[in-house]
């Protein structure tokens, strides 16, 4: 099976599964299943539910051998079909990427994360949670072509801290849905943090490859030198000044080149649209050591170290009131208290 | 007016730099986080599963170029269970237009290619693509139900036929006749909106830019624009230029600039090599040959001896019409014309002419009591030799047949003899409204007792019946491009199955010329559909071809004057199939 089909039997199969709908796959190649398709009201029926069964494959040649069968290709009306379904599902999640704390194993990766051998000692690990929001874009580069790409963003709604690669690392990775016990109280609310992630994706759009546009401005300019050309010299000839109409005809024609010139530009005029398809609120964990220098009289003392799990990155954390640990929420405290007694 | 003699240079800034200063991307939001927003306050809350299935499925749908065509994949399933094959020429007209021509071009391939077809994917797939959201298709009155069937049936694109001044505003799918949008009303709302795509079929018909349709269409804002025509150049360059002109000015440069270098006279092209491949920019001209293929054609003339009654009628009719013909020199000699075309297909259809001839109170062109005495005969005349010949046919052949004939009285008496042999048939002539039509059309294809449907020209003029092969022309119309228009119903792309067609004459008559005229100079049944129609309005000369027929027949006193008339009208048309090859065929 090529990758294409592959990819696109998988989506098919996983939307039946997250559909609920009954259906049976033959020997990857061929879909049975039904589902239940919601009828619009027309002039004459109500409303109403019906049963439809799809047989399907993704391949041509196996329209030969499971005649019946509906052929289900990238750009096809049944993909399509699933995708709009689709759409509809999956548009808030929440969600936690849940941490064994294994200090032995963490410290083997601190260390191997940092440069230096470490001149510390660690001490007892704390584990909390972060809030994340995650929003995937679809941006349409448009003129009189279009072409589209997807943009994955995310923002710590702690610090404020935006990166883009969250979703690729949260790939088969397991996610739960209870929430964690540990939660750092969020600073940034769900508004900001959409708008901080809007305003990053046009920030990073400005600085998005412009050759769609330059060549855009090419071809518009082309056409207006076609514009040019017909109406500069189609009107060559000297101006009929006598003739009695003639500031009504001059009129005319700059109205008509005017137009022309308008149409032209709005025909390759860019443009970014921007979509968004799904947002997720992740809570992702960190863990913080304070650690304790080799030699204790020797200048301050060091800051506390983040380590990042899901990212294997190392941080250092300069702030010496521990402000982690005092934002931590009230409830997830409590909670801590409560099960702890 | 744009073709007026006014200079532009001192009043329009000769930089668009200087018009439009900008020419960064301009950033839209098309939803608002709100509705997201709103989900998360609820807590309606998905599953981990069905987010990464929406990011997966938003993924799978992502466009990017035009190498491939999306609506081919998107449409292969529907189009297998409806029947509907795309060509390879059609495919590749739809890449080139999407892909290079920036969705502006003439579309003229020869009448039988699929015009429409390649018009409608062009559609479909800048739909697909979200590139047209509100378009506009102008056709004849006449097409505009076959248009609405036609993207309705193979591209499941609803489109509403705008007649009020209403739907303009408040429809984005729209077709309309292009004689109901131009008026005052419609028009000022079409000029007022912006089109993604506008498609005008017929396009010949905006060959001049002192028409007002030429100046509407022009008028127009536009993204994307299609101009549908086989006819693209008829009598003279300049109309291909004005064509040209609508679509995409410049492209020929201005038209003093181009009748210097590309014309030599009206109609002779210069620097052909330069000028076709300026024309191949914009312009797509698909023609009958070896890669697209249309199935057999059987073309068979049958000769029909007539009875002595019709054989005396017609030689009594004949002479009254040449003598009247001969005292008006021609002037108001239209009835007698009818008349003659109408004794050539059934005594049935010239009964009412020579009624109301007979009625005449001032004697003009005829004596109205000779008019009278052909009347009384004519009535006499109770059964026509070419319906033996029609019966047999139909006996013989299992398949669906579509008989034309040019008058409504013939019409009637097939059917009415048709029925006393058995044979239900269905009547398809001008009179049944759009949606009967359709009706008659669906009950023919569907219903197998109708066998035979019995149609008029202007009944027929247009419609598609590719699921019926055989055809009897019970008269012949005067004109070629009529009867090129009736074979055309039958055999065009979409047909699967040989294609038989039955043309009936009488002896020694007019039409027996005609036929010969027809088949053995014009070769018009060797052609493929299409062909022929530039050589005939050559022929013509301005004067129609029925009056080049009429003209001869009025003139010769016996059967040879006649048969050495038609030999010379046959060479004139040899030579201008000999001309013809050599001079459009250079640019086209």
């Amino acid at each position: 099976m090529s990758e294409n089909s592959q990819v696109i039997f998988g989506f098919l199969e996983d939307s039946l599964k997250v559909a609920g709908s009954p259906y049976t796959a033959i020997n990857g190649e061929l879909l049975m299943a039904q589902c239940q398709v919601q009828v619009p009201r027309s002039f004459f029926r109500p409303a109403r539910t019906e049963i439809m069964n799809l047989q399907m494959v993704c391949r041509p040649h196996l329209l030969e051998k499971y005649p019946g069968s509906e052929l289900v290709t990238k750009g096809s009306y049944r993909l399509q079909w699933f995708i709009d379904g689709i759409r509809e599902r999956g548009l808030v999640v929440k969600g936690t990427y849940h941490y064994e704390l294994d200090p032995r194993k963490i410290q083997r990766e601190i260390k191997a994360l940092l440069k230096d051998t470490p001149q510390f000692f660690f001490e007892q690990p704390l584990l909390i949670y972060q809030p994340l929001l995650l929003v995937n874009f679809k941006v349409a580069f448009e003129t009189d072509e279009k072409f589209e790409e997807l943009y994955s963003l995310d923002i710590n709604l702690v610090n404020g801290e935006i990166n883009h690669n969250l979703f690729a690392q949260l790939a088969g990775k397991k996610i739960g849905s209870e929430k964690p016990r540990k939660l750092e109280k969020r600073k940034i609310s769900y508004r900001e943090g959409f708008e901080a992630l809007y305003n990053h994706l046009k920030w990073i759009l400005k600085n998005h490859d412009h050759d769609w546009v330059n060549s855009a401005k090419i071809r518009c300019e082309e056409e207006i030198s076609h514009l040019e050309s017909y109406y500069y010299n189609h009107h060559e000839s000297h101006p009929a000044q006598r003739e009695p109409d003639y500031h009504q005809q001059k009129n005319e024609v700059e109205a008509g080149f005017y137009r022309r010139i308008a149409e032209t530009y709005r025909k390759f005029q860019p443009m970014i649209r921007i979509q968004i398809c799904n947002a997720a609120l992740f809570y992702l964990p960190i863990i913080r050591y304070t650690v304790e220098p080799f030699n204790h009289t020797a200048g301050e003392p060091l800051p506390s170290l983040i380590f990042d799990p899901l990212r294997h990155k190392i941080r250092w954390y300069h702030n010496i009131t521990n402000p982690l640990e005092e934002s931590i929420s009230r409830k997830s405290a409590e909670t801590e208290r409560k099960t702890k007694a | 007016m744009e073709t007026s003699n006014i200079q532009l240079a001192n009043t329009v800034p000769k930089s668009i730099g200087k018009i439009f200063p900008s020419f960064e991307p301009e950033i839209q939001l098309a939803n608002d986080f709100s509705e997201f927003l709103l989900k998360m306050r609820r807590k309606q809350w998905d599953t981990w599963d069905s987010f990464l299935l929406n990011y997966r499925g938003e993924e799978l749908s992502l466009t990017g170029g035009f190498d491939d065509l999306l609506v081919l994949s998107h449409m292969q399933e529907f189009w297998r269970q409806n029947g509907v094959v795309p060509y390879p020429h059609q495919i590749e007209t739809v890449k080139k237009v999407v892909s290079q021509m920036r969705g502006r071009a003439i579309l003229a391939d020869e009448v039988g290619l699929g015009k429409t077809i390649e018009a409608g994917m062009i559609l479909k797939e800048y739909m697909l693509r979200g590139l047209v959201k509100r378009f506009l298709i102008l056709t004849p009155a006449a097409l505009c139900r076959q248009w609405e069937a036609e993207l309705s049936e193979k591209f499941t694109i609803p489109v509403l036929i705008a007649r009020r001044q209403y739907d303009w505003g408040h429809y984005d799918f729209l077709l309309a006749s292009i004689d109901t949008a131009k008026k005052e009303a419609n028009r000022q709302e079409i000029l007022n909106t912006y089109f993604d795509m506008v498609i005008v079929d017929e396009a010949h018909k905006l060959k001049s830019t002192g028409t007002q349709n030429w100046q509407f269409v022009n008028e127009i804002q536009k993204k994307y624009f299609l101009l549908l025509t086989a006819t693209p150049l008829q009598n003279d360059l300049k109309e291909l230029f004005n064509l040209i002109t609508l679509l995409r000015p410049g492209q020929l440069g201005s038209y003093r600039h181009f009748k210097n270098k590309y014309t030599k006279g009206k109609r002779t092209p210069q620097n052909a090599p330069e000028l076709r491949n300026l024309l191949s920019e914009v312009m797509i001209r698909n023609k009958h040959g070896a890669n697209i293929g249309f199935t057999k054609r059987h073309v068979q003339n049958i000769p029909v001896i007539p009875s002595e009654m019709e054989r005396s009628l017609y030689e009594q009719l004949t002479s009254f019409i040449r003598k009247g013909f001969q005292s008006t020199k021609g002037i108001g000699a239209l009835p007698l014309l009818t008349l003659q075309r109408e004794i050539c297909s059934s005594t049935f259809a010239a009964v009412l002419t020579l009624f109301k001839m007979s009625q005449a109170v001032n004697e003009g062109a005829v004596s109205p009591e000779e008019a009278a005495d052909l009347f009384t005969l004519t009535q006499q005349v109770k059964e026509n030799s070419k319906m033996r010949v029609v019966e047999e046919l139909v006996r013989k052949t299992p398949e669906k047949v579509i008989i034309f004939t040019e008058f409504l009285a013939t019409q009637s008496y097939i059917r009415t003899r048709l029925e006393q042999a058995g044979f239900l048939s269905l009547a398809f002539d001008g009179s049944l409204s759009a949606s009967r039509k359709e009706f008659t059309k669906y009950e023919f294809k569907h219903r197998p007792e109708y066998r035979i449907m019995v149609c008029t020209e202007s009944g027929g003029e247009g419609i598609n019946l590719q699921f019926c092969n055989t055809m009897i022309n019970y008269d012949l119309p005067w004109n070629p491009m009529r009867l090129e228009q009736r074979i055309g119903r039958i055999h065009r792309l979409g047909q699967t199955r040989e294609v038989f067609i039955y043309n009936l004459f009488i002896q020694n008559t007019v039409e027996e010329h005609l036929i010969r005229l027809l088949s053995e100079k014009v070769k018009m049944f060797e052609m493929v559909i299409g062909e022929c129609e530039r050589v005939i309005s050559k022929l013509t000369m301005g004067k129609s071809f029925e009056g080049r027929i009429m003209e001869l027949v009025m003139n010769s006193v016996s059967h040879e004057e006649l048969h050495q008339g038609f030999a010379q009208l046959g060479r004139e048309i040899e030579t201008l199939l000999e001309d013809d090859s050599s001079e459009w065929s250079e640019i086209l």
